[in-house]
């Protein structure tokens, strides 16, 4: 058999017969750039979700109006694809007191992004930190932690947001502060199990017997092995409590008006649904095309850190 | 004589992976008859593991599978499909796999799945089914067998599972048994009962079986023949006692200076070692595969690797390297 | 008092270890005697092997030895002092563990370099700036290249991965090493090179091992003192050289008749041990192991054997010593 010389030189020459050391491997850095590189849904994920954190960091300066000016004058403008009763201030039209919906809508990003991302902090910190500690100290610890998981279950969460609304007020920082106690439950549940599989590793037991302390251990050597998991998580939740808000604002119990959230914008357009459906379609529009990047992003981080370490 | 039961002739596994082919199974070739233990015998990654799913057509779906002759009682097995293959595994060719817990159904009784094994290819009564089950179970030594049937897995030692897997390969009658590692992840005495259960029931039964195993002291006790696998390809052949005792290539050499033997290597001397690592096996490798790991290479072993030397009563290897040569110089650091 | 020479690095006295098993919803739990009246010597400067089947204690005991276990009764000695005036990091640097499996006891997010200085980092010894040349003479110490410190683990091969694993339990340069079946998970052509890496850095930095492993061959080569264990307790000790030549327990002598040399005339051995490990919960009478012994007599069913002692080697079986005979005499 001969082959091309490029193809055959692939064992080390003869006199280095002290090889006992190739590293063959590229680093797990390099493999996770490569793997996203080759992940779609990951990459198109992250570019919507880039691309609406940046219109809605940037709100001030992208909207055309600012999202409060009601105009009676001009209600109910029609948005650029219809002939009539359109006009060139509006792109997408107005709203029924003649505030632009192209501007309502920018500013909704920020609402949906900030509830999503705050209250996914504040439930991740709470179930992480509940989760964690039931899977390290296992027994009595893990029991407690159990019923809290289970009288959390219990608990319709639409129900308790809905009566804390009521007895608190509705405003921004109480939908946050509800879904932030409320959507925990499956980081609970994840991390329990990710933390109890980490702790019966050898390299936890070596931590162990090098005299660490039981916080370093879980914050320095487990923690970062659970990272990634912690991740698609909290993609998962940021997404349902996107959800939830604009469910709670659509029936008057989340977000009020004037704030332009999509949820409450979808509330207001009600009554035009058969007269004017972009009013629905075009916030339902935004909310699923958020919703989707964060689960195309979520699922490709899955994908792409799997099978990390070994 | 048309004892063979088995004969396989230049089979190679290819994988396609993303830096090319993976080519775990360059080229091997063996045979074994009927009543003949064959031991394969390498370390991880040397594709012994991949041979034996080859042979029994369970190999993942990426990888190929190509032969010059694969040849089970006189058919051959390359143009079989699924369903085919399916027929004969288990009848007439059964697997033991390493860990007998993951091989075993949790949700179902012990008795339940040695029955099933049977029945999928006898259209019996289940009756028939049962009798054979309880025969077999004490055949590898279950004691009160009857009661065992309505055990589960989980209910069970690691080594009475295994047993129990063995029963189970046994439940068609096959003329040939692949035992992947069989005795791995037992306890040494279990796993010296399992192997002597093994080489008892085959001699009774007549099957033709292939070990395959890391352990060169499970080899030297239960093979008749022995095959040392390196990168993909059978290195050195033969009857065991010849291997053996006059082990010739530098592989065989080295792994057999590699391991403590009580009485012979002294304590706080130093044991031989095989220095480096496994090439990578993507893609063709030229000459011979061990050459970077080998004490004795030479440049011929770049040109000319793969001349196969045979010595009389079917010992064969492949190596370059004049017999005499490398004797001397493998003698040496051999403690006396 | 004793001379340094006498005091064994290590040493348990009659250490007994019980866990509480749930027997299942509403049946209460039970006592498992993991290790049962364990006493043990590791005398400096020695390996000793301890062998036994899986469900014997052995890797019970190690985490008692390491300090990550409390026994429920009897005392753990670094250095003839009880364990109770130790800290936590005082036991740990008089003793460091290196582990079967060296996939799993590395952590996979972390590199070779903060691997090995981790235990600098925790006992804060010396300054930061050292701690990197500490690291790298402890890779070239276990025969590793330099350049793998900014590696991650998933680069190495197993081989390797256990030599940094020795590295991160000698660079503290504890006393007593306990190696857990430390070749087990290796390719044989590996487990030579980590053994002989082990007996030579045993020799350069004067350690002590207590070597667990169900390998006989292995304890054979590298102990010297072998101690047997089987259900929680050590049933014979001996150097090693008469614990080959001449076991004496029955059950040491099935394990010897078990190991396999690769000497392809012998056929395969057969221990005669029946198929069942007892339940650890539910521990035969008399002497543990009687429905397995070949030597099986009557007061082995009704009473449990008492140690016998002899030229410093011990057994416990009815076989030796005077109990026995008398007894069943009577």
């Amino acid at each position: 058999m001969s082959q091309p010389a490029g193809t055959a030189g692939r064992l080390p020459p003869l006199s280095a017969s002290e090889i006992l050391d190739e590293v063959l491997e590229p680093s797990p850095f390099v493999k996770l750039r490569r793997r996203i590189f080759r992940n779609y849904s990951f990459l198109i994920g992250t570019v919507i979700i880039l691309a609406i954190l940046g219109v809605a960091l940037a709100a001030p300066l992208l909207a055309p109006h600012d999202p409060y000016e009601q105009d009676l004058s001009a209600r109910l403008h029609n948005p650029f694809w219809h002939e009539k009763k359109f006009d060139e201030e509006h792109l997408l039209g107005t709203d029924k007191v003649g505030r632009d919906y192209l501007s309502r809508l920018i500013y909704g990003s920020q609402v949906s992004l900030l509830i999503g991302f705050t209250s996914m902090l504040i439930s991740g910190f709470i179930g992480t930190a509940l989760g964690v500690s039931a899977g390290y100290f296992g027994g009595r610890v893990d029991m407690v932690v159990n019923f809290i998981i289970n009288t959390r279950l219990a608990m319709p969460v639409f129900l308790v947001a809905m009566s804390a609304v009521v007895v608190f007020g509705a405003s921004l920082t109480v939908v946050i502060l509800v879904l932030g106690l409320f959507l925990w439950d499956r980081f609970a549940v994840v991390m329990r199990s990710i933390t109890m599989q980490a702790r019966d590793l050898d390299y936890v037991n070596a931590a162990r017997a090098l005299g660490c302390s039981t916080p370093y251990i879980i914050v320095r050597e487990i923690f970062p092995n659970v990272l990634s998991s912690l991740t698609v998580i909290a993609t998962v939740e940021m997404a349902n409590a996107i959800l939830l808000e604009a469910a709670l604002s659509f029936l008057g119990f989340g977000v009020q008006a004037p704030t332009p959230s999509w949820g409450l914008m979808l509330n207001e357009a009600r009554e035009y649904m058969f007269f004017s459906p972009w009013l629905l379609a075009l916030p339902g529009a935004c909310l699923f095309v958020l919703v989707l990047a964060i689960n195309l992003f979520g699922d490709g981080l899955r994908d792409v850190t799997r099978d990390q370490g070994r | 004589m048309s004892s063979t039961v088995l004969e396989v002739h230049n089979l190679r596994i290819e994988i396609p992976v993303a830096a090319g082919l993976l080519q775990p199974v360059r080229g091997i070739s063996f045979g074994v008859d009927k009543g003949e233990t064959l031991c394969i015998v390498g370390e991880s990654g040397c594709g012994k593991s991949l041979t034996s799913l080859a042979l029994m057509g369970l190999l993942p779906k990426a990888a190929v599978r190509s032969a010059d002759r694969l040849e089970f009682r006189g058919r051959d097995l390359r143009g079989l499909g699924e369903r085919q293959m399916s027929d004969i595994r288990g009848a007439s060719m059964s697997m033991i796999f390493q860990e007998p817990m993951t091989s075993l159904n949790p949700a179902y009784t012990i008795g339940n799945q040695l029955e099933e094994a049977y029945l999928r290819h006898h259209r019996g009564k289940r009756a028939e089914a049962r009798d054979r089950a309880i025969y077999l179970l004490e055949k590898v030594g279950i004691s009160a067998a009857a009661s065992r049937l309505k055990q589960y897995p989980h209910q069970l030692s690691g080594g009475l599972r295994q047993r129990v897997m063995i029963a189970m390969a046994l439940m068609c009658g096959p003329e040939l048994i692949i035992a992947d590692e069989p005795t791995t992840a037992l306890d040494v005495t279990i796993q010296a009962q399992i192997l002597h259960l093994l080489a008892d029931l085959q001699r009774e039964f007549e099957m033709g079986m292939i070990l395959i195993t890391h352990d060169l002291g499970i080899v030297a006790r239960v093979a008749d023949k022995v095959a040392v696998m390196y990168a993909g390809k059978i290195v050195e052949e033969g009857p065991c006692e010849r291997v053996f005792e006059n082990p010739m290539h530098p592989y065989t050499q080295g792994l057999l200076r590699c391991i403590p033997v009580p009485g012979k290597t002294r304590r706080g001397e130093h044991l031989g070692s095989i220095p480096g690592l496994v090439p990578n096996l993507v893609g063709d490798i030229r000459g011979c595969m061990f050459r970077n790991r080998c004490p004795h290479a030479v440049d011929a072993c770049l040109e000319l690797g793969d001349t196969a030397v045979s010595l009389d009563g079917g010992h064969a290897y492949t190596c370059v390297r004049d017999v005499e040569t490398i004797r001397a110089s493998s003698s040496e650091p051999q403690p006396a | 008092m004793s001379t340094p020479e006498d005091v064994p690095a290590l040493e348990t006295v009659d250490v007994s270890c019980v866990f509480q098993v749930n027997q299942g919803f509403m049946r209460g739990r039970r006592p498992l005697r993991a290790v049962n009246g364990v006493s043990l010597r590791v005398p400096r400067g020695k390996v000793v092997g301890l062998v036994g089947e899986s469900g014997c204690g052995k890797t019970t005991l190690a985490q008692i030895l390491l300090g990550l276990l409390r026994p429920t009764a009897g005392d753990v000695r670094y250095d003839g002092v009880s364990a109770s005036t130790f800290g936590r990091r005082d036991v740990a640097r008089r003793i460091q563990p290196i582990f079967q499996d060296p996939y799993s006891s590395l952590n996979p997010t972390k590199t070779i370099r903060s691997i090995v200085s981790l235990p600098l980092r925790i006992h804060r010894v010396g300054e930061p700036s050292e701690w990197d040349d500490r690291v790298m003479q402890m890779l070239d110490m276990v025969g590793l290249p330099r350049r793998v410190a900014g590696s991650y683990p998933s680069q190495l091969s197993g081989g390797q991965r256990q030599r940094v694993a020795v590295a991160r339990a000698l660079i503290m340069r504890p006393e007593v090493v306990i190696c857990d079946e430390p070749t087990s998970a290796l390719d044989v052509s590996v487990q030579s090179q980590i053994l002989n890496l082990l007996q030579d850095l045993k020799d350069e930095l004067g350690l002590t091992y207590l070597l667990i492993s169900h390998n006989l061959a292995v304890v054979e080569h590298m102990a010297d003192r072998v101690a047997v264990m089987y259900l929680g307790r050590i049933v014979e000790e001996a150097d090693t050289e008469t614990l080959f030549s001449n076991p004496r327990h029955p059950y040491t002598r099935a394990l010897l008749e078990s190991v396999l040399t690769p000497d392809p005339r012998l056929g395969v051995p057969d221990s005669h041990l029946g198929t069942v490990f007892p339940n650890p919960i539910d521990p035969p009478s008399g002497c543990t192991f009687h429905p397995r012994c070949v030597d099986c007599m009557d007061v082995c069913k009704a009473s449990a054997p008492t140690t016998t002692v002899e030229a410093g080697n011990r057994v416990e079986c009815h076989l030796y010593g005077g109990d026995g005979k008398s007894r069943a005499a009577a």
